[in-house]
Parts: structure tokens; sequence; C-alpha cells
């Protein structure tokens, strides 16, 4: 069975195609094969016929010739007579009788010979002798024969006998014989005489008639074999054939085999031949008789190429035909089918174009009706899937309803869309969300009955949908055209799971809704129901959660409020058990109104100590003239004007030492005094104050008695302080005695040394005891008539023994005398202040390579210089103690130390020296830190660098990195040449470039090429000395910050430091130290420094560092910015107070400020307009950095100053408080606005609001005068005019609109105008935003108290008033203006 | 009597400025109750009268409305969590950037137990890890006598029950029932006087800036309503440092407006990152 599935295609057209053209080419193909084979074989046929008769005739030939010869023979035998035969060839001898027969029988043959040509030779053989009897040939005769075949083949068959063809080399021939014998006639028995042969000769007989090849076409042959299969005949394709070839061809075999046949086989050159053979049994020859296939098939073969030919025509009409019927019957089934295809894909659009009148156009009818039929069911379902997508997922019912509404409007094609939900009270229906609805859907309606097309629904709980609706419905559309009324509404309420309408949804069309629109709507309601439903049960949970929430919050508040209540009330109970509230209040206060007399105290002390110092100054001058008068003009005045002048100097004594006293007093008051305590001897201290006042006490005529215990008493005490104390107590014993004397006792125990000044004077009474230590209380207020005194004395030494942590005390008796006594520590007590110092050490780091010491008494400038320099990377340990800065250093070798100067227990001055004087310490770099600049101490100190405070970060860091990097070439100065070569050898060890200089002006030359890294100088040099050479350095502006070490054989004196001092890093002395130590000495500075130069690659700012003046006193701010800024690269100096950031700019001009706006004594307004005020800055960028809640005044204070940024403290981050720093300085933003100080640059203010004030106007600025009188104009015009554009205004209403136009830089307004008055102005102009920052000058006469207030209130920068005095409006307008 | 009460929060709102709105009204009632109890159990009417003529009263009323409970390492899984995770990914992220200086502000800090409890943290991990890096910490609250007990920094037992043994011992000086922060750790932190609710600024003025790497607002939400809930919180996020940590108290929630803009980092704390 035929597989029919594999003849099935997936096309139609394809099936169709293959079967036509199957059923149309089988019969052709199969009626040419057929035609083909039945002629072929035909034609095979007759082929055969026709080489069988060919066969035929030539075997009949060949047959018919041997015949022939045989005939010729028996005749040739029977004609000869027998007589003459015997007599030839039975005479025994030779006589003539028988010659005579020989030669009748020869001539006989001979004639044959003649008649035959084909007779090569004819001869007899005797039998009797074997020899040749007789022969055509004469010279054969004789030669012997009996062995032949010819001869003994014919006695054997005793007839005519046919021999093999042979070849004759005597005459190059191919012959064949015969042969016969011949009989004895007389003989009975017939007896054999001889035989008789011929041999005929082929060439010209058989072989002609063979290579006639008549009938056998081109190729066409016959040929004969013999028994062997040798070829006998010639061949038309092998040359020399004959008894040559054996033929191994099947025909030619058969054929020698004696049959008889036709058939194709190879002939002897393999070629394929038709081959007709048999046998000839006469000569028992094979006959073959053949011709070559590819001859004969010729005829076929081109009958075969023209069938193809036709069938290839006729094939090709066939597919043409087949081609167009195919496409005929299978395009409109594919069309169906392709359709079929995209409606099972979704398209439901789809309708096909069949058009025919069959029924494949029934069919496609058909289809379309029912796609028609799915689109509608496929769009409903689509409408529903998407509503039941639009209403999953949704957390918020806000979203879930404009979701919905707008694929339900979408899935309608309503215009409109409302949603009412139900509210909580379920009384109204509000308007929830709507698509397209005009107000009055907006409006909520009554949930019982609601009118119109929602109450049906409400009503029955079903999907409404309304046709043909009434004019007067509130559904209107709104478009640009006006309101339409919608054809159709569909109403859908909304169900809860208790069918309670929740909420009702109003679609409206103005066209009508199709029947798939109402459909989706009917199979999405339940979706929308249990949607909505949920989302509301979802809302009612997400409130209880919240709910939950919001409760769990106020219990942990309520929670903490408990425990705070509960810890209030152990408080309370606490204070309870230490005293009444009240009284700690008082307490406090007590406390406090101490403090405050203490700070009066000290005020006082401190203004006194002030005044002192300005009082001192022309006091001594007045006392030193008086003197050189009373010395040089005595002679000249009378004595009462040398009485004058001597009291005039008594006096001007007087004055002096009270003013000393004073200054004393107030000095330890104010806790200034400063205090040394050494350990020092009492006996000595003892006797030399008694001896001081002893020419005193015997000038009073008195006894001055000391005893001193016998063991030595040594106390530690500041000794001039102690000293002070005594001369004073003793001093006023002797003063107030005026008989008897003074005796001074000493006694000690193991902690006090007491001391007793016992006088017989005129004594205390009681109730003046308390008061002789007060200031100015001296006994008696007449006393002080006749004993001098300033009344101080007592209360300093109160103070100096209270200082010197000892005590004083007195006893007395009215005119007998008074006992002081005086008692003081043996140990000193007052320890210095360690304060807060161990935290200082927690960073100590295991590196110390990188390790930074700070040293300052101040934490928050440890903090602050710490954190710079940690930023950049370095360790830091930090201390507030110079002792423990001494420790640190030689403990961890810090690559270099700051170091503050004012310190409490060791100053910056020691700490240097003794770092210098420790071999261990002495090469680590020191960096001076100090508020007072005194630069050149510090350098001669040794100290190589030297910075004021405030600190600017990057100087210190350049500063620090400068000796902490090595370098890398180093000068050599010497005119010792083995001194420099043996340095310079050092160093080129080290990799350093050396350069060497013979002499100073040598180097000097040198240094104009290039400045190496350190200079190593020389002193002692001929023609020009090192000291000359360092001088010269130091003045060039490019070598005057060159380090330089000097190292020399001379002994330095005095003169020779302080020449140096200042302008050399080290001095290496040769004389003192050992040569190779000094290279040492180098080589180690070489080597420390080297080590650092990898780890600070980056010292040098690779561009313009921009200066920074920051002004703020929050030191915590300022580090804050400081960070900030640096890391971009800018240099940041501060200034703690406005103070400060004045003195800063009157000698640095900074690029930019930013500037603090709340500070302590002078704020930042005020700091801000004397910087605007000052001609260098009066242009520089500011950012005014503020927490200040600004005022509308504060606003236009600043805008009057030409401020560039404004940022509320708190209110950016750090990238965008960079931003505006680099947008004030012009950096990235605008490249024109970078501030060039020195020219006139036009730098517009960024105003607060980010709105210029003015426009550019080149070097003048334009000044709003609003005057009505005409006078006033014109002295104003006198006043400004110069310096200023001017622009009159002559009335209220012409001012504001003149502001407004021209945008004045200021405005100077009237206030008494026409029109309108000034107040009204100022509000209009600080209203308009184009004018508000423009600055506003008021000008008036109303000059009441209250006026001033009043129109600076009303938001006037400033205030002048008439009369105008020209210097006073100049100062005030260049105030507001800055210039 | 609540007529009164609401009297009085009116007399504050105008007087000094003092925004009562954001507040739980029973609170500050209690609040106000607690006022008029310690004055010696006046009528509320009386007690209007005398805020009216006392001006320090008002103050005194103001700081009592706020309330200054806390401990050390209140919450620990937080303050683990917060030193595990949160201080060691901030530490990493500074070293990738080459920063040296870590910002953090403790907003509400009452009496500073929380920032000193996160500073203990920091310098811990520093001396484990040996790092040298700056602490820019600040910490601020409305209440000046809670800042000045923050400074003052001194503790009584009851704020001490989380306090492992070895910071105990490192970080406090004991006196006679009460323990003292050392004053290498005062000095790391700055505290300062700072409303959450003030408008012109959303970080401490001090700080100049916010970019804060850690901010710590905890048991502070709770005082306030919805409103002035959200209202901090976008403050706080706004200080942040884009990645910046914020670790709130452990019944504050987050509203859904604000998971857009952090991501919690456990779900066993209120420790969020910055998105």
């Amino acid at each position: 069975m035929i597989d029919m599935k594999k003849f099935e295609f997936d096309s139609i057209r394809t099936n169709l195609t293959f079967w036509f053209l199957t059923l149309a080419l089988s019969p052709l193909l199969i009626g040419m094969v057929f035609t083909y084979w039945e002629s072929s074989r035909a034609f095979q046929e007759k082929t055969f016929e026709k080489l069988t008769a060919i066969r035929d005739l030539k075997v009949g030939q060949v047959e018919t010739w041997i015949a022939e010869r045989k005939s010729d023979f028996s005749t040739f035998a029977h004609n000869t007579e027998k007589t003459l035969l015997n007599d030839a060839l039975n005479s025994n001898d030779s006589n003539s009788s028988e010659n005579k027969s020989k030669k009748q029988i020869r001539d006989r043959l001979l004639n044959y010979q003649k008649n035959y040509l084909v007779y090569q030779e004819i001869f007899i053989v005797n039998s009797k002798t074997g020899l040749v009897e007789i022969s055509t040939n004469s010279s054969n005769e004789g030669q012997y024969k009996k062995n032949e075949t010819a001869y003994t083949g014919a006695i054997m068959a005793d007839k005519i006998f046919i021999g093999d063809v042979y070849y004759s080399a005597l005459i190059g021939k191919h012959l064949l014989s015969f042969s016969v014998p011949l009989n004895d006639s007389w003989d009975e028995n017939q007896k054999t005489i001889g035989v008789l042969v011929a041999n005929v000769d082929l060439t010209n007989s058989l072989s002609p008639m063979l290579l006639n090849r008549i009938g056998l076409g081109e190729t066409g042959e016959t040929l004969i074999v013999d028994k062997n299969v040798m070829a006998i005949n010639d061949l038309r394709w092998y040359d020399h054939a004959p008894l040559q070839l054996k033929i191994n061809a099947e025909p030619a075999v058969r054929a020698a085999q004696g049959k008889t046949g036709i058939f194709i086989s190879n002939d002897y050159r393999g070629k394929k031949v038709i081959a007709a053979y048999t046998y000839i049994p006469e000569t028992g020859w094979g006959f073959v008789c053949k011709q070559d296939w590819s001859e004969l098939s010729e005829a076929t073969v081109s009958m075969g190429q023209f069938l193809i030919t036709l069938l290839i025509i006729s094939g090709l009409l066939i597919i043409v035909i087949v081609y167009f019927v195919s496409k005929t019957i299978s395009s409109p089934i594919i069309a169906l089918n392709a359709d079929s295809k995209k409606i099972a894909a979704g398209d439901y659009t789809i309708r096909n174009a069949v058009k025919l009148k069959n029924e494949l156009g029934k069919l496609g009818e058909s289809i379309n009706t029912m796609v028609q039929g799915i689109e509608s069911k496929a769009m409903i379902q689509k409408g529903v899937t998407a509503i039941s997508k639009a209403v999953i997922g949704h957390a918020s019912r806000m979203r879930y309803s404009n979701n919905l509404l707008s694929y339900l409007s979408k899935v309608t094609d309503a215009q409109m869309a409302v949603l009412y939900s139900l509210n909580e009270q379920e009384l109204l229906f509000e308007h929830f969300d709507s698509i397209g609805a005009n107000k009055n859907l907006m409006l909520p309606f009554m949930s019982g009955k609601p009118e119109g097309e929602l109450g049906n629904a409400v009503e029955s709980k079903k999907i409404q949908h309304l046709q043909e609706l009434s004019d007067d419905t509130k559904f209107t559309y709104r478009t640009s055209a006006g309101e339409i009324i919608p054809k159709e509404i569909i109403t859908i309420p909304v169900l809860n799971n208790d069918s309670e309408v929740v909420a009702l949804i109003s679609l409206a069309k103005i066209n009508g809704f199709s029947h798939e629109a109402t459909e989706t709507i009917q199979l999405s309601w339940n979706t929308i129901n249990s949607s909505y439903s949920n989302l509301l049960a979802g809302e009612q949970t997400a409130v209880l959660a919240e709910n939950l929430m919001l409760s769990n919050q106020k219990l942990e508040a309520q929670s903490e409020e408990l425990q705070q209540q509960a810890e209030e009330l152990q408080q309370q109970t606490d204070e309870l058990q230490k005293g009444s509230d009240e009284l700690l209040l008082q307490n406090q206060e007590l406390e406090m109104q101490r403090k405050q007399v203490e700070e009066a105290t000290r005020m006082k002390s401190e203004f006194l100590s002030n005044m002192s110092h300005e009082l001192r100054t022309p006091l001594n001058s007045i006392n030193a003239l008086s003197r050189v008068l009373i010395n040089q003009a005595n002679s000249r005045l009378t004595a009462d004007e040398n009485e004058y002048l001597e009291v005039v100097e008594r006096n001007g004594k007087r004055l002096l030492s009270l003013i000393n006293d004073i200054l004393d007093l107030s000095k330890i008051e104010a806790g200034k005094m400063e205090l040394q305590p050494n350990n020092i001897s009492l006996l000595r201290i003892m006797t030399e104050v008694a001896e001081n006042i002893r020419p005193l006490a015997k000038h009073k005529n008195i006894s001055l008695d000391l005893s001193m215990p016998n063991e030595e008493i040594e106390l530690e005490t500041d000794e001039n302080r102690l000293n002070q104390i005594l001369t004073n107590i003793i001093g006023n014993a002797v003063k107030f005695t005026d008989k008897g004397g003074v005796r001074i006792s000493v006694h000690s125990d193991p902690t006090v040394a007491y001391i007793q000044v016992k006088d017989t004077g005129i004594g205390i009474s009681k109730e003046m005891l308390p008061e002789i230590f007060k200031e100015f209380r001296q006994v008696d207020g007449s006393t002080s008539r006749s004993y001098e005194g300033t009344g101080l004395g007592l209360a300093i030494v109160k103070n100096l023994v209270k200082a010197l942590h000892g005590e004083i005390t007195v006893t007395s008796t009215p005119g007998e005398g008074s006992v002081f006594t005086v008692s003081l520590p043996l140990n000193w007590k007052g320890n210095p202040e360690q304060g807060d110092l161990q935290w200082m050490h927690l960073d100590i780091p295991s590196e110390t390579r990188k390790t930074i010491l700070v040293v300052d008494d101040d934490p928050s400038i440890i903090r602050q210089i710490s954190d710079s320099l940690k930023e950049s990377g370095y360790h830091i340990i930090a201390t507030t103690s110079g002792t423990e800065a001494l420790r640190l250093a030689q403990k961890y070798k810090p690559i270099a130390i700051t170091l503050d100067i004012v310190m409490p227990d060791l100053d910056g001055w020691e700490v240097l020296q003794q770092l210098k004087t420790n071999p261990e310490t002495t090469n680590i770099p020191v960096i001076i830190i100090s508020i007072s600049d005194e630069k050149q101490t510090g350098i001669a100190l040794g100290a190589v660098g030297y910075i004021t405070k405030p600190v600017n970060r990057q100087l210190l860091l350049r500063e620090i990195k400068k000796w902490t990097t090595a370098p890398s070439s180093v000068m050599i100065v010497d005119d010792n040449p083995t001194d420099r070569e043996q340095i310079a050898g050092l160093l080129r060890l080290e990799q350093i470039d050396v350069f060497q200089a013979e002499s100073g002006a040598q180097c000097l030359e040198m240094l104009q090429y290039h400045r190496p890294d350190l200079l190593v100088l020389d002193l002692m040099m001929p023609e020009m000395d090192g000291f000359q050479v360092l001088n010269e350095i130091r003045t060039r502006p490019e070598t005057c910050d060159l380090p330089i070490i000097v190292v020399t054989a001379k002994d330095l004196t005095e003169r020779d430091k302080k020449l140096l001092s200042g302008k050399v890093s080290s001095v290496l002395t040769k004389s003192t130290v050992a040569l190779p130590q000094i290279y040492d000495e180098i080589k180690r500075i070489v080597e420390r420094i080297k080590g650092e130069r990898s780890d600070n690659q980056d010292i040098r700012p690779k561009k313009q560092t921009r200066h920074i003046l920051m002004i703020e006193d929050n030191e915590i701010s300022v580090i804050q910015v400081q960070k900030i800024l640096e890391k971009e690269g800018f240099a940041v100096d501060v200034a703690k107070d406005g103070k400060q950031a004045l003195e800063f700019v009157k000698h640095s001009v900074p690029d930019g400020i930013i500037l603090d706006l709340m500070m302590p004594e002078m704020d930042g307004f005020e700091v801000l307009e004397k910087i605007r005020g000052r001609q260098e800055t009066r242009m520089i960028p500011i950012l005014i950095l503020t927490a200040k809640n600004l005022t509308k005044s504060d606003l236009s204070r600043l805008s009057a100053n030409n401020i560039q940024q404004l940022v509320q403290k708190g209110d950016v981050n750090g990238r965008e408080l960079l931003g505006k720093v680099k947008q004030m300085m012009g950096i990235e933003t605008d490249q024109t606005r970078i501030v060039d100080h020195h020219k006139e640059v036009d730098v517009r203010p960024i105003m607060i609001s980010g709105k210029e004030t003015g426009k550019a106007s080149i070097g003048r600025k334009k000044i709003l005068v609003v005057e009505d009188n005409a006078d006033n104009r014109l002295t104003t015009r006198a006043i400004l005019g110069e310096q200023y554009d001017l622009v009159d205004a002559i009335d209220g209403e012409d001012g504001l609109e003149k502001a407004r136009l021209e945008i004045p830089d200021l405005i100077l307004l009237d206030f008494y105008l026409p029109k309108m008055n000034g107040f009204k102005v100022i509000k209009l102009l600080k209203e308009n935003e184009n004018t508000k920052y423009i600055p506003v000058i008021a000008v008036t006469a109303r000059a009441m108290k209250n006026d001033r207030e009043e129109i600076l209130e009303a938001g006037c920068d400033g205030y002048v008033s008439k009369p105008i005095d020209a210097d006073l409006l100049l100062e005030e307008i260049g105030k507001l203006l800055g210039s | 009597m609540k007529n009164t009460h609401l009297k009085i929060l009116d007399f504050l709102k105008s007087e000094r400025n003092f925004d009562y709105s954001g507040y739980h009204f029973a609170m500050l009632e209690r609040r106000i109750q607690n006022r008029i109890i310690h004055l010696g159990s006046i009528t509320p009417e009386a007690y209007f009268e005398y805020l009216q003529n006392n001006p320090e009263e008002s103050t005194r009323l103001i700081e009592n409305f706020m309330i200054n409970v806390s401990h050390f390492f209140r919450d620990p899984l937080s303050f683990e969590l917060l030193a595990k995770v949160a201080i060691p990914a901030i530490i990493a992220s500074k070293q990738r950037s080459d920063e040296h200086s870590i910002r953090i502000w403790s907003a509400g800090c009452a009496r500073g137990e929380e920032a000193y409890s996160v500073a203990m943290l920091f310098n811990e991990y520093f001396a484990r890890e040996m790092e040298q890096l700056n602490l820019d910490f600040f910490a601020t609250d409305f209440d000046s006598q809670a800042i000045e007990k923050a400074k003052q920094g001194i503790y009584t037992s009851t704020s001490m029950k989380e306090v492992k043994h070895g910071l105990l011992k490192k970080y406090f000086t004991e006196g006679d029932e009460t323990y003292t922060i050392i004053p290498e750790l005062k000095m790391k932190i700055q505290f300062s006087i700072y409303d959450l609710l003030y408008k012109n600024s959303y970080a401490p003025s001090e700080s100049i800036f916010g970019d804060f790497d850690l901010v710590l607002c905890r048991n502070v939400l709770i005082y306030f309503n919805q409103e002035f809930q959200k209202l901090i919180l976008n403050k706080l996020i706004k200080s942040l440092a884009p990645k910046g940590v914020l670790m709130l108290g452990e019944s504050e929630v987050l509203g859904d407006s604000f998971k857009e803009k952090l991501r919690q980092i456990s779900k066993y704390a209120k420790i969020f990152e910055k998105k």
C-alpha cells in the first residue's frame, strides 16, 4: 500500500500542484518510455536480422569459394589421365616417357595456375618417394613433403583435405593448402600413388571477399578464426592480424566451438558490438559478423533525445496550466485560512474578502459572521479583564477610582465618568472622583432618595441604562463648542457584601453605548462590587492599624512621661532633703551675685591696671622734669618757686607710688600677678629686708631687731613677692613707731614658717582692725596727713600673702603697738593647673613617622589644628602642657612640633629652648603658633616657622611640609674646597644634587639661575663673608625664604648671633663639634626629611589658591566650613570676631569672605558695613552665613552692602554650600566675575532673591531724587551731582514710576510729597520685586522723636533730616552704596 | 478646665511662638497639670494668671513639656546592630572615598545618653580597628536644661542599666551614686539647642550643612502628631548624606511615603539607609 501521507503537503496549493502534475505527467512518461523501449527492441531485432543475413551471406560465399576450390581439385584430379600420372609417378627411373608425362602434367598444372590466379603453387607429391614430383614452381620439385599436413591429411582423409592457414615466409603470404590423394587407376585397390597439393593465396582470394563490408556500416566487419581462434583474415581494427591475433572475444570463441547465434557482446577490442557467429564445418573455421553497438544504437539515441525534448516541452506546458488551475482553487482557501489564523490569534477585526458565488464564498461569509460574534464577545471579555485588572492591587481608594474610571470610560468610550461614594455617615453620596464631569456632578446628594438618573440605581440596586436623556439632566458635557447633552447614561450601583449601595458610578456617552459596553459593564459589576468592598475593608483595616500605631506611640510617650514624672518626683524628694526649692533659688541668686561682685572687682582691677599704665607715663615725665628744674634752675628761681618745684616733685612721687600700689593691687586682684616659686633662704631675705629699712629706723631713732632661729629655714616661694610683703610690714611698723622699736622674729614648724613683726607704735583700735587690710583705709582718716602712705600697703600685703598661700594676722593695742604675723607654707602649694590634659594622649599612634606634636594651652585650638592636620593624613599627639610637650617630643620624635607660647606651666620660649638644647629633639622643626607676632624671637631661638593666630590651615600645612620634605638640591658655599667636597660627597650619596660655590659672589651669581632647596653656608670667606651673603640673599625677593644652614668655624659673638637671628635655619659650629659630626648632622637632617618626601608629593598647591576669610565666632562652625572648603583647595583664614576680621583685612585682602551675622560685640551687619567701607574690600565677594531669622530690614541692609550669597546655617548640604561659595567667587559659573582689587570692576550683587537690583553702569551710580521742592532738588544736585548720576522725580507717583523704570542704585525720598506720601511710596517700592532691594534714604524735615524709628520701620535704609548736611548725606549714601 | 488649658497653650503660642498643634493634647494637659501641682496645687485659672505675670514660668512650662527620659544603649539590640552593621558600613564608605570626617547628628538628644552611647561605639570601633577619623558629632535638643545636663554628663545608676562593664569603666568616672562621662568623650560631641520644627533650616546651625552620615532621632516623633512627624522626618532625611543612616525609636513607624526614600537595613531595629 502506498503511504499517501508522504504526499500530503502543508499547503493546499502545493498539494494541488503535486497531484495535478502527477496526473498529467505520468501517462506522458509511461507512453514515451514504452515507445522508446518498443522501438529500440524492434531496432535490435532488425539489426540481428541484418547481421545474421550478412553472416549467412558471407559464410555462403566462403563455402562457395571452398566448394569451387574443391571442385577445381577434383576436376583436376579426374581430368588428369591416369596413365600420365602413373607414368609420371610410378616410373622408377627417369626416362623419357616419364619425363614426357611429367612435362604434360606440369603444363596442365601451370595452365590451371594461369586460369585461377588464387593458386600460388600446385604440386604433386609422389607417395613412393615422398618427394615433389611435379610443381608449378619447378624449383620446388624434389623437395620432401611426405611429412607435411597437406600430404598426411589428404592420405588420411582419402579425399580433399583442407589444411590450416599458414604463413609462408618464403613468399610472405598467408596460404591455405588444398590436397587430394591421387589413386592408381589401375590398381584394384585404388592405391594412392601421390597427393596433389595446391597452395591458395588467401590474400587474393578469400580476403577481398571477406573485406567487402557492404551492409556493415562504418564499424561492421567479418572475421574468421581457425580452430584455435586465431584470426585468419585481415581485420579492420588490427593490423597483421592473420595468425597473429588470438581472439578471446566471446563470439569468436563460440564460433570456433562450432556454435551459431547472435548476441551482444564485446569484441576483441573490448568494444560493445552485436555479433552474429557461425561455424564453417568444411574448414573448421568460426565465422563472426559484427557491428559496433554504438553505431547501431545511434538511431535509438536520437529517438530518445527527441522523446525527452517532447517531454520537456509538454511538461512545461502542463506545469503552467497546473499552476494557474491550482492557484484559482487554492487562493480563496488560503486567504480564508490566513484570516482564520489571525482570528484565532485574537484579531477579531479581520473580515475575509472572498467574494465568490460558490461554496467557498458562502464559507467566507459564514466565517465573517462568526468572527463578528467572537469579536464582540472578545471585546467584552477584554473590557471585563481590563476592568478586573484596573481594580486590583490598589492601596488607596483614590488610585483605585482613578484607574477604574479611566478604564471604564476607555472600555465603554464614555465621555464622562463619575464615582460617588457613600460618606461615613451613610447619608450622602459624595463626589469622589470623576473624568470629564461638570460642576453639577460634583455636588453631593442624599443617599435616601437620590433624584434623577441616579435614583433608580440606588433603589433597584441594578445597573441602569438610560437612553434618550432629557435636556434637563445634570449630566452635561462641556466642550469647546458648548454644553452637550449625552445621549445615554449607565449608572452602576456598587454594592457591598450586604448588598448595600456604597458607591455609584455613572458613565455618560454623547452618542450611545455599544452593546459590548453594556455587556462589559454587566459582567464587570461583580468584580467592581467585590473589589470596592475589599478596598473599603482594607481602608478600615489601615485606619485601625494606624490608630494602633498611634496608640502605641502615645503609650510609649506616656510611659516616658511617667518615667519623667517619676524622675521628677525623685528629684523633688532629693531637693526637699537638701532644703526647699526657694532656698536653692536664693543660693543660686547669692552665687550669682557673688559672681557678679567678683566680676565687678575683676573689671575694676583691670580698669585700674590700664589706667595706672596710662598715668605713669606722664607722671614719670613730670617727675623727671621737675627734678631737672630743681637741679638746673634753682639758682635762678626764688625760694618760693623752688619750694613749688619741690612740692611738685614730692607730690609727683607720691602719686607715682600710689599708682604703683594701685597697679600692684589690681594686678593681684585680676590674677595677673606672675609667681615664680624658688627655694630661698629665709635668713638671707630677712636680713636683706631688715638692712634696707634699718636706715629709716636709725633716722627715727628707734631700734630694729631681727632674731632668727639657729637652723636654716628654707622656703619655697616667690622671693620678690615675699620681699615686698616683708618690706611693707616692717616698713609700716617703723613708720608708725615713734619710740621704742620694732622686733622681728622668725620660727617654723615642719610645714609653715612664721614671721612676726612687733612694734611699739600707735596701735590700732579693735574696731579698725578688720578694716586695715582694705584699700585706702589707714586707721585714721587723719593719720594719712602725719604718716605718708597710700593706704594700699596692707591691702597689697594681704593679697600677696594670699597669693603665696600664706596668712597674715594682726593683734594690736592702741597706744602700745601691734603684732603682725605672716605664716607661709614651706612647700609651694600652687601647682600649675593641669586641667584636662590626659585625654590628649589618647591618639598616640604606633607609627611615629608622620606624627606631629601639637602644643597649645587651649584645647579648642588643639582640636582645630589636629582636625586640619588629620585631614591631611598626619597623626597627631597633643598636649596643653609645656613639660609634657618636652616629654612627648623626646619619646615620640615627631616630624614637627607646633608650639604655643602662652602656656600655664612652662612657656613656649622655654619649651623651644629646651627642645633645642636636647640633642635628641634639636632637629625637630618647631613651628610657633602664637597670638603675638614675635617672629624674630622665635627664629632666634631656633623655630623654623612662625604663624600668628588665628591659624590659617593652608599656611600651617605649607609650613609643616616645607620642613618635613627633603631637599632635592643643596648648594654649598665654602672657600675651603676640602670641606666643601666632603659635604658634597655625603649629600651625593643621598641622591641629592649638589651645587658648589667657592665664594659669596659666585653663590649669589649661581642663585640667579638656580634656587636650591637648601643652602649650606660658611661664614668666614674672603672678600664677601657669610653675613654679607646672607643679607644679600635675604634682600632678594626670590631667595628671601630660602632655608639656610650655617656651618662655621667662627666663635660666634653676641653680635654675630644677632646678625644671624631670624635669617638662618640652624647654625652648626665647627669649633664645638667635630667635623664628621657635622656631616652626620646634615646627613641626619637630610635623611629624616627625605623619608617624608614620598608621602608629601602633594605639598604645593597645584593652582593659585583662593583665600577666603571666614568671620565666625563659633569654632565648630568654622571647622565644618573649613573642612569642606579646604578639601576643594581654598585657603581659609579665620577671624573670631569683627575686630579680628577688620584687623585682618587691613593687612591682607582675601578673595572672598564668609561672614556670620550673629557675633558678640560687633555684629555681622556692622562688620559688613565696615568692610564695605574700605576701598580695598569694597568689591570682595561676600557670603553671609547665618542662623538668624532675617527680617525685612536685615535683608535690605544686606542688599545695600552688595552681598553675593546668603546661606542659612543648617539649610544646605556640603555640595550646595561649596556651590554657593564658588558661585560667589565666580568660579565655574561666571569667569568674568573674578574680582580685581585694584581696578574698578563692577561686581553686580547677586541679590538674596536671586534678582539683581540695578542694571550695570560704568563707574557712576544712579540716584533717584524724589523731592517736590525745586530749591531742594538744586541743593541735592549741587551736593551729589559730581559723584552720581541723578534722576529727579517731583512727586510720589512720579518717583515710584521712575524707580520702576530706571531701577536706580539708590533713592533719596522726601517724605512730604504731593499725590503720594513717602510712606506709601516706600511701601509700594518694597512690594515690587524689581525695586524692593533698592536702598532708600529718607530725607525729611520731620525730626520729632519717633520719626526716625517710624521711617526706618517703614523700610528705609537710611535717614537724613533737613536741612541737609552735605557731608552727612554723602556719608550715608556712601555707606549704602559701598563707596 | 480644658478651656483654661487651651488658653494657656494659646498664651504660649502668642508669647513664645510655641506651636502646640503638633503635640498630643492630652499629654500637654497632663504636663500643665503636673506643673500646677508642682507649684502647690492651685487652680488652673490661678496658674494661668501666674503664668501671665511671670515670664519665667512660660519657659518653665515649655521645658516641662519636654520629656527627657532615656538611658544609655536604650534598645540594646538596635545599638548592637548599629555597632556591628551600620558603623562599619559608614566607616568603610569613608575609607573608600578617602574622607576623614564622619558627621553625626543626634536630634532630640535629651540629656545626651544616646549621643554618648553612639560616641562610645565609634570610639570602640576606632580603638579596635586602629582608625583615625574625626567625628563631627552634633547633638541637639529643644530643651536648654536638658542640653546643660548633657554637657555636664552626670548620670545616675538608672541610666546605666544597659552599659557594659568595660564601657562603664572606660568612659565614666564613678562618684557617689553618680557616673560622669570622661572629658575626652564629652569633647567629641557638640551639644546645642535646636528646634526640630524650626523652619529656616533642616540641620543644626553649628553643623552649617547637613550631609550627615548618621542621624539619630529616637522617641522624639512619638510626641508629635502625624503631620509634624512627617515634617520632622522630611528634615531628617534631607539632612542625611546619600546612603546616610537614620535611626528611629522602636515604636516609631515610617509612613508609606518615606519608604521610597529610606530602606530599613534590619527588620529587628528601626535603622534605615537613605536611598
